[in-house]
């Protein structure tokens, strides 16, 4: 019997389980950048100047939502609506609102994001006067043009009677955008091109612009009603987990070197299978134990 | 009768020598271990249970009663990680399965008689690690029983420790399957054919091979979880360019199939108690055979079906929304060939047939809100509801659960060799499917009325519903207990069980009740078909 001996068999389990994760970590997207630290995010202010900013001095957080629930969003900051009318969220947080961080051109989660904010809002319980939607892009690029455009893809979805103003398109510059991003804790990342990857989150605010609560991934009108409820009442309340909590881009090709070290390791466990499925079936029938009683 | 005078498998350690607890904890012998996995099982059972209940309990009222959202979530994250790993996926397979699956094949062990010993110490093993991560690192996780990346790579819970519990418990039960595989094909009695095979048997076998085919895709999965987190390789994290579809479709495509690993054992057991209760042969032996592979192979290819709103293409929503309703050709065969079997019986109710009855009702009402949920539109309107949470409980519960139950009366007098109080037995069956049918078919109604789900509050108009739910829930809690009461008290009154207390016509009911160590004393010898009562009916007195 040419059968590997256990100390041997150990052995090289061991070796593989201490060089894969290397492999593995050195595969990452991009190649050459360490994987382990969290995103740096100085390069890519400096390279593309867009992101939400941690201030200076605070050690940079990593890509997702870093919960302020309890704070206050800055009332002060001014956008343009849909007609490019320049509006101050202390003019548009007058009622329990929802705040929607997307952006309008985003080719894959945000225009289902908006899609289930106008289905939750058609079957929400509430009245419609009786609280707002600001669904706000957080790519300073984009223009009031863009968001006008964007509207009627999902108003379309609501009541004929849905009053103009209970929802709200925003644009607005880079400053505007990385205060209110920052302070509703929302980190996101722009690609090379052009897109973002993002979390994909509803906030609650109440008729002060305290955040009562994050609602992640694809909510749905219970969600909202609920989210509504609490921010009426203002008080601050736990978040929600649902699936799908992210928007990016699907590229593949992005993360080609992780699925080749997948294919590859796939392969060598089939390649290895077989051969021991061969190994075992080339012995002969009267090599078998007798079984049975 | 001879054969009552050989000492059964409690006198007899196995291997020979060992005595008091070693005798248990280092046994080969697949009927003591079948045990040991029973009493863990059923320890695992009440723990998640009284979660269960005080889940329902904060949600009696509106707003906060008895728990905060935080623990909420991690009650119920806890409640379904317990029931699903620790109870739904091992239950019926690793307690009957092991106990019953050798003597319905007419030999004396399973293949890998050490390989089974060290399944249940994986499952002890999995169980602590659960309840560890529990007390460590910032408390347990309460992204629910699904783990969702990337929510997990980014929580600050223990999820890592969590997971691999879960991994080391999916270890465990592919053991097991293993060790059925091997047994069914080369253990089998030496004139037993592949048609007879009894059905529990043949399920436990489709089973077997999703088990082994699929956990291992869970475990790497899980294993890759872990490796995220540890070492940001960015396999599922958008921000290092991974892919969270990814994780979705690796996990499910363990999960669904799971489903199925839950499932068919327990349609093995109601495939055992309605023949033997209606004291006619099963109609449809081969087509039942057929649709538990079917079920196997079919409830393999569904997996994207939990994912319609996490952005796939249409032509995909629409290849799995059809592959969805396919699986419901074979398990319709089942329970059509089970109420075929009960037209025109002579039927002797009995507590196993209750709970058997209950199970097919249940069922089938859970497998037909399934196609709700598996329909692409529909399930739009529903996702993420408590209608989801209603069905699944309806199949996992009101399916797997009550099969366990009914499993539990049956066996039991094989197991123990005593018998219980039919009369108590039948008010707990009656109790808990009241109570079970006040919980959650209010859960539909609030469901389809939009009341999310994984909320420790709700909103006024979802007062009632709850309030009906917490009723059915204590009452269904109330039949339960009285339900293990009730076996429990079978070992104080000691009413001693014959060998074929129910008339059946598998091994299992030709060997002493409780069996000897070597099941047969004698080579058995097999029925042509499975199902033949005319043997049983002839030897009868009141035919």
């Amino acid at each position: 019997m040419n059968r590997l001996r256990p100390v041997r068999q150990t052995a090289l389990l061991l070796a593989f389980l201490l060089v894969w994760p290397v492999m593995a970590a050195g595969h990452g997207p991009g190649g050459h950048e360490d994987h382990h630290a969290p995103p740096d995010r100085t390069q890519e202010r400096a390279g593309t100047d867009r992101t939400a900013a941690p201030p200076p001095g605070q050690e940079s957080k990593a890509l997702g939502v870093d919960e302020k629930t309890g704070e206050f969003v800055p009332l002060d900051l001014v956008f343009r609506n849909e007609r490019g009318e320049q509006v101050s969220l202390r003019q548009l947080v007058d009622r329990p609102t929802l705040l929607l961080p997307i952006y309008y051109r985003c080719p894959t989660g945000c225009s289902f994001e908006l899609a289930n904010l106008a289905e939750a809002i058609r079957r929400s319980g509430h009245d419609i006067g009786s609280f707002r939607a600001i669904s706000l892009s957080f790519d300073a690029e984009e223009t009031p043009a863009i968001a006008a455009e964007a509207r009627p893809n999902y108003t379309a979805l609501l009541a004929k009677d849905f009053p103009q103003d209970a929802w709200a398109f925003l644009t607005g510059d880079h400053d505007a955008i990385a205060q209110l991003t920052r302070a509703i804790g929302f980190v996101f990342q722009k690609k090379e091109d052009g897109t973002f990857v993002h979390p994909s989150v509803l906030v609650a605010l109440d008729r002060e612009g305290r955040i009562i609560k994050y609602v992640y991934g694809s909510f749905i009108a219970g969600d909202v009603d609920l989210a509504l409820a609490e921010a009426a009442k203002g008080t601050p309340a736990s978040s929600i987990r649902r699936l799908l909590a992210f928007c990016f881009p699907a590229n593949p090709r992005q993360n080609q070197q992780i699925l080749n070290v997948l294919k590859i390791g796939s392969g060598v466990l089939l390649v290895a299978g077989g051969i021991g499925l061969a190994l075992f079936l080339r012995r002969k029938p009267s090599d078998r134990p007798k079984f049975g009683p | 009768m001879t054969m009552a005078t050989i000492p059964s498998f409690f006198e007899t350690p196995a291997p020979a020598g060992l005595t008091g607890i070693r005798a248990w904890l280092l046994t080969h012998d697949h009927k003591r271990l079948g045990l040991m996995y029973l009493w863990a099982v059923l320890f695992w059972f009440a723990v998640a249970m009284i979660i269960g209940l005080l889940i329902r309990i904060e949600l009696m009222t509106m707003g906060r009663t008895i728990m905060s959202a935080g623990v909420y979530n991690s009650a119920f994250t806890l409640h379904g990680v317990i029931m699903i790993f620790l109870f739904v996926i091992p239950g019926i397979p690793a307690i009957f399965g092991n106990f019953f699956l050798p003597i319905q094949l007419g030999t004396d062990d399973v293949f890998f008689p050490r390989l089974n010993l060290f399944s249940w110490y994986l499952y002890i093993l999995g169980g602590v690690l659960a309840i560890v991560s529990l007390f460590t690192a910032g408390g347990f996780p309460d992204t629910g029983w699904t783990f969702y990346v990337p929510f997990s790579i980014g929580t600050k819970h223990n999820v890592p420790l969590t997971v691999f519990a879960a991994f080391v418990l999916g270890m465990s039960s592919m053991l097991t399957g293993l060790n059925f595989i091997t047994t069914v094909h080369r253990k089998r009695a030496p004139d037993m054919g592949w048609m007879q095979i009894p059905l529990f048997t043949w399920s436990l076998y489709a089973t077997a091979w999703v088990q082994l085919l699929a956990t291992p895709v869970i475990s790497i999965t899980l294993l890759l979880v872990i490796a995220e987190r540890l070492l940001n390789i960015g396999l599922f994290d958008p921000a290092r360019g991974g892919d969270p579809i990814l994780y979705q479709h690796l996990f499910w495509m363990y999960s669904h199939p799971a489903v199925y690993v839950m499932i068919l054992p327990g349609m093995g057991v109601v495939s055992e108690i309605i023949p033997t209760f209606s004291r006619k042969a099963i109609f449809g032996y081969k087509a039942i055979v057929f649709s538990s592979m079917g079920i196997a192979i079919a409830g393999s290819l569904v997996w994207a079906h939990h994912m319609y709103t996490s952005g796939m293409s249409d032509t995909a929503i629409f290849v799995f929304s059809l592959l969805t309703f396919l699986v419901a050709i074979p398990t319709a065969v089942k329970v059509f060939s089970w109420v075929s079997t009960l037209y025109k019986a002579s039927i002797d109710m009995s507590p196993p047939l209750l709970y058997a009855l209950v199970f097919i009702y249940l069922f089938s009402v859970g497998g037909l809100t399934g196609l709700v949920l598996g329909a692409a539109g529909t399930n739009i309107h529903v996702h993420d509801t408590h209608f989801v949470v209603a069905h699944f409980h309806f199949t996992m519960f009101g399916g797997t659960g009550f099969a366990f139950f009914a499993a539990l009366h049956y066996w039991w007098p094989k197991m123990f060799g005593l018998m219980y109080n039919f009369r108590r037995a039948y008010i707990a069956a009656t109790l808990a499917t009241v109570g079970f049918l006040f919980h959650y078919v209010p859960m539909f109604v609030l469901g389809l009325m939009g009341m999310p789900r994984r909320y420790y509050d709700y909103l006024p108009q979802f007062a009632h519903g709850n309030g009906l739910a917490a009723v059915g829930a204590i009452l269904l809690v109330a039949g339960i207990v009285l339900m293990f009461v009730n076996l429990l008290l079978s070992f104080r009154s000691r009413v001693p069980a014959p060998a074929n207390p129910w008339g059946g016509c598998t091994l299992e009911w030709t060997v002493p009740s409780p069996p000897p160590l070597h099941n047969f004393p004698l080579q058995p010898s097999i029925q042509e078909y499975p199902y033949d009562f005319t043997e049983i009916l002839r030897k009868a007195p009141r035919s």
